[in-house]
């Protein structure tokens, strides 16, 4: 097979852009993991009555970093 | 001593966007049974502008960003790239958020803590009894501090324990007056 073929420049940029996306995308879904998990225990070390919201919001980063992961894997 | 007896029937109130907390309804772990929480003070919301700042910037970078990606990327990248790009930035907005909200410090009717929050992965919790304080010091200076009432408050404490110090908060000389109240309170029990 002929890889110059088969890899135009075209190609080549969409494979690298896909890569880098699917990367970024695991690097920020640990990011919120770790971010979600210390809010957590932060929660629990002093507790306000914003806990809820503050835990909502934490998971709902969890999610976005899901989301754009398998964005990433569909590009 | 009339300023204890005032501290002690204060109502519970909100002040300076939650940065100066009298009675606020917060636990913290290991709190004793008769423990009462009096005040909790953070960072001032004006130390905070900074990243506000920044997070602003970087949306405008990356509206304006919108403008150049279409001549060498999809569609679909495209809305990738932006939805990164909104994700990342709220990202650094609620990383800072939490470490504002989470650094905190408590006074108590026995104790002072000291929460510290730091690159959100790194935590410290330092304990300070009443009794085993030796002095507070408040410090503020320089124009905004001035303006809007924040400075340092530094508490020593004996031996070798750990020293405690709320940086940034609001209204340091009250917080300093509360706590030699409190001292005061502790030492002759009236």
């Amino acid at each position: 097979m002929d890889l110059n073929s088969y890899f135009n420049n075209k190609e080549l940029l969409n494979l690298f852009i896909k890569a880098f996306a699917v990367v970024f995308s695991i690097i920020y879904l640990l990011f919120s993991i770790v971010l979600a998990k210390q809010a957590d225990i932060m929660t629990k070390t002093v507790d306000t009555s914003k806990k809820p919201l503050i835990i909502l919001i934490s998971l709902g980063q969890v999610g976005l970093g899901v989301g754009l992961l398998i964005y990433s894997l569909l590009l | 001593m009339e300023t204890v007896e005032k501290i002690e029937t204060l109502p519970s109130s909100y002040q300076v966007l939650h940065s100066f907390n009298i009675r606020p309804k917060l636990r913290f772990e290991a709190q004793g049974d008769n423990e009462e929480v009096i005040l909790v003070v953070r960072a001032h919301p004006i130390t905070q502008i900074p990243w506000l700042l920044n997070g602003l910037i970087f949306i405008v970078f990356f509206y304006y960003l919108n403008f150049f990606l279409p001549s060498f990327l999809n569609l679909g990248q495209i809305i990738f790239v932006n939805l990164f790009a909104l994700a990342t930035i709220f990202a650094y907005i609620w990383f800072n958020f939490l470490s504002w909200y989470f650094n905190v410090g408590i006074i108590t009717n026995q104790r002072v803590v000291d929460v510290d929050l730091q690159a959100v992965v790194y935590r410290e919790v330092t304990y300070t009894n009443i009794n085993k304080i030796e002095d507070v010091t408040s410090k503020g200076g320089g124009f905004l501090a001035s303006m809007f009432n924040f400075g340092n408050v530094f508490i020593q404490t004996a031996g070798t324990e750990v020293n405690v110090e709320f940086m940034n908060i609001p209204k340091p000389s009250e917080v300093s007056r509360i706590i030699n109240n409190l001292i005061y309170v502790k030492k002759n029990g009236s």
